[in-house]
């Protein structure tokens, strides 16, 4: 050993390298100040309410953030890739209607599934072609679309429920997996998956590329329009795995569902991190969204406040989040 | 005679860096006073601290002999100062006339008297030489037309010292000339002007005496007259023009790439050139000639007709870094893993740690600062931006380079680097071809000059022809 400090080729430590350097480092990163922000809620709701801290209230908080928590999953790829997908609510919507359909026919919970997910992938596939053939921003289209897929759900329906019984079914809405809801299991898996997929494959990280300058992707060879039709197609996908859930859960499906699940699941996106212009974002930084948002609801429950009270709230909370968006991309 | 504007060792410091350390200027009245300089130089802030943008941190302003501090910009206009900026502060929307007296415009019992604003408006344009009804909307009018109404604006009270900054940047050799007429009218009438500007070319046309700025220091003062073109550029970037670009290169070897008969529509028509191996051929052709669109459509990214024949791979480094080539929120690793993705694991996977290989590659090849892979692109300069961009091809393993006014926004000392660049890329037997509207990077690389004008390939110069006069006379015939 000499005395001089040395480090390893090529990786020149930050200056003021050391603990005390991590720490500042940490706490630099967006998602590092979201989850302290995290803890310091709940630790707030511990001290206030009797119930919080306990293993049945954090289930509660899973079951009750699922549905959106799968839907904002999906969305997030969406918006990495450029592409603001505001009408999952209302293939949520078509999907577990369709389902609920198959089951009323006998079709049986497979089958039930298979048909909405197929659904849920083509309404998805329907949004990245109107926005490759059109040249449209994914947020103009899926208004549009938003209004008609929701449109058929009522139409098709006459605004009447379709009940869904049957218990096979009916288990991926109330069952349990390992002791933890399914509905907590299905999306835990989901967002690995897709983390898996934005981090390790080259598609993932074609979906950032397209999403920070599509310009620039179409002129290194990337196909954005087909990237970005594939993003929304993965969210349609999301999306009708979430009406099934829904439907499961509640063992009727009515139109218009979906379209409640829209504020909350966009939410947990922006106040996870992801930019709207796209091009960064991470699936840790939306389950960090859910937790935030299904806390809120579940803590100020707890409390007695009223639902109208945490609506605002919650609104409070995307726009702080937006501005944070706003001050770090004028940063950057 | 007491000069109209001194500024005597004028400091200006930003956090980091001192953008002005000590810089004299001295306008008279009757005077065009080119002030010269590089990007980074110091031109901006002085402009600003004469407009009364910036206060200095030490230092002097003198107008008429009388100290004066400028506290804000409505200072400065109410000592006569008027400032036409790079940047446009028109509203296309409204009339020609609505604009030259934006925020001034004559009432008549609190209602605005359309009359004399027509009136005022007419003869601020006759001034400016510029024949339009004052009622015309703005956006109806030429890019030379509107930077004459800028003039006009400017003058539409008691201004008698103008500040031009980068006036022709957008315009062309006749629109440039038109301005060049007002501005010597002008003169005449005894305005002083000090005209910014990193043309070494137009001044002749304009200037009475010229200052050029390095490093935030005043590095010569004199009348145009006792000046030549060569001297000023190496005034400017501080270092002998024949160092700045490189020289000798190999024979070139095997054509690698053949253009015949390129046309696509508005960008250019019936256009051939070959590139060899080792070689760089330049397109050059003034601003709005399509030079610069060309290798667009030899990279296939404008529909095009006719032949292009590529012997290996293609890469094309953009004109517009920040809308076109970079990706601005990624790091530096993936910006020169972007192009080739695929190949960082099989079969659609991608692993980040090989990304990370290719990156300190390309950084270690292209002496890229910072030498980090994950720094954000960002944050880097200009000419370390482009490296990246760069990188991303050299990584592909490009072997006909294609680029787009590479060095637009760079600073001279990573322009210099980017040159030397190119240089060595050619000796290890790439070829390059270079549009570019900036004359001197032309002929100081290039091999052969393709001069282009209205879309079409007018002359091809080659050898000793590849000089500043014969290239700007063809492409300005």
């Amino acid at each position: 050993m000499t005395a001089e400090p040395s480090t390893p080729i090529g990786r020149p430590e930050p200056a003021g390298g050391g603990g005390l350097a991590l720490i500042g480092r940490l706490a630099a990163a967006p998602l590092a100040r979201l989850a302290a922000a995290y803890l310091l809620l709940a630790a707030v709701f511990a001290i206030a309410a009797d119930h919080f801290l306990t293993t049945d209230n954090f289930l509660n908080i899973g079951r009750a953030t699922a549905v959106f928590g799968i839907a904002a999953l999906g969305l997030t790829v969406a918006l990495i890739a450029g592409a603001l997908d505001v009408s999952f609510g209302a293939v949520m919507s078509v999907c577990g209607i369709l389902a609920a359909e198959r089951i009323a026919a006998g079709d049986g919970a497979a089958a039930a599934v298979a048909v909405a997910l197929a659904v849920g992938v083509g309404l998805g596939l329907v949004n990245g072609l109107l926005t490759a053939v059109l040249r449209l921003d994914a947020l103009i289209v899926t208004l549009g679309t938003f209004s008609i897929f929701g449109g058929w759900a009522f139409l098709h329906t006459n605004g009447a429920p379709t009940p869904a019984s049957d218990d096979a079914f009916a288990r991926i809405g109330r069952g349990e997996t390992l002791g933890i809801p399914t509905p907590v299991v299905i999306m835990i898996a989901i967002a690995l998956v897709l983390a898996v997929v934005l981090r390790w494959t080259g598609f993932g990280q074609r979906c950032y590329l397209v999403g920070d300058n599509p310009r620039a992707a179409t002129l290194v060879g990337i196909r954005a329009a087909w990237v970005r039709a594939a993003a929304l197609a993965i969210s349609g996908l999301t999306a009708a795995i979430a009406g099934v859930v829904m439907v499961a859960n509640a063992g009727v499906a009515n139109a218009g569902e979906g379209e409640r699940q829209l504020l909350n699941a966009i939410a947990a996106v922006v106040i996870g991190g992801t930019a709207l212009a796209g091009g960064s974002g991470l699936i840790v930084g939306t389950l960090l969204g859910i937790a935030v948002l299904g806390t809120i609801d579940n803590g100020l429950n707890l409390l007695g406040v009223s639902s109208t009270w945490q609506d605002v709230l919650k609104g409070v909370i995307v726009v702080f989040a937006l501005v944070l968006d706003r001050i770090r991309r004028r940063d950057a | 005679m007491t000069p109209l504007l001194e500024a005597v060792g004028v400091v200006k410091t930003f956090p980091g860096v001192r953008a002005l350390d000590g810089v004299d200027f001295e306008l008279r009245a009757g005077e065009v006073h080119a002030l010269l300089g590089e990007n980074g130089a110091g031109k901006s802030t002085l402009m600003r601290i004469l407009a009364g943008d910036h206060v200095p941190d030490a230092g002097e302003l003198r107008f008429d002999g009388r100290p004066v501090r400028l506290a804000s910009p409505a200072d400065a206009i109410a000592h006569g100062v008027r400032l036409v900026a790079q940047e446009r502060a028109l509203v296309p929307t409204l009339s020609v006339g609505e604009n030259v007296l934006l925020g001034r415009l004559p009432r008549r019992r609190g209602r605005v008297d359309w009359g004399a604003v027509r009136a005022q408006a007419a003869e601020l344009l006759a001034r400016v030489g510029l024949d339009v009804d004052p009622a015309t909307e703005l956006g109806l009018l030429r890019r030379d037309e509107q930077q004459l109404v800028e003039v006009a604006k400017a003058l539409s009270d008691e201004g008698r010292i103008l500040i031009l900054d980068e006036a022709t940047a957008s315009l062309s050799t006749s629109e440039s000339e038109r301005l060049f007429d007002v501005v010597r009218g002008l003169r005449a009438h005894g305005v002083g002007i000090v005209y910014i500007t990193h043309r070494v070319g137009e001044l002749a046309s304009v200037a009475d005496r010229v200052t050029v700025l390095r490093d935030g220091r005043n590095v010569l003062t004199a009348p145009l007259a006792e000046t030549s073109h060569e001297g000023l550029v190496e005034q400017m970037v501080g270092r002998r023009l024949a160092d700045l670009y490189p020289r000798a290169r190999p024979e070139p070897g095997e054509v690698r790439l053949r253009v015949d008969g390129l046309s696509a529509d508005g960008v250019c028509s019936d256009v051939s050139l070959e590139v060899r191996a080792g070689e760089i051929v330049a397109l050059f052709g003034l601003v709005g000639s399509g030079a610069t669109e060309i290798p667009y459509a030899i990279a296939g990214d404008v529909s095009a007709r006719g032949v292009v024949e590529v012997r290996g791979r293609v890469g094309l480094v953009p004109a517009d870094r920040r809308s076109e080539g970079l990706f601005p929120q990624g790091t530096v690793g993936r910006n020169i893993g972007a192009a080739t993705l695929g190949r960082y694991g099989p079969a659609g996977i991608y692993l980040r740690g090989r990304e990370t290989a290719a990156a300190r590659r390309q950084i270690a090849a292209l002496d890229l600062r910072p030498p980090r892979p994950w720094a954000p692109v960002a944050k880097l300069s200009g000419g370390n931006q482009q490296k990246a961009v760069l990188g991303r091809w050299l990584e592909r393993g490009a072997d006909v380079l294609l680029l787009s006014e590479p060095t637009r926004g760079v600073d001279v000392g990573a322009r210099a680097e980017i040159y030397r660049l190119l240089g060595d890329l050619c000796a290890g037997g790439r070829s390059v071809l270079l549009a570019s509207s900036d004359l001197d990077e032309v002929v100081g690389l290039a091999d052969r000059v393709h001069v282009v004008s209205r879309g079409r390939v007018v002359s091809v110069l080659a050898g000793d022809e590849v000089r500043h006069d014969r290239v700007l006379e063809v492409a300005t015939r």
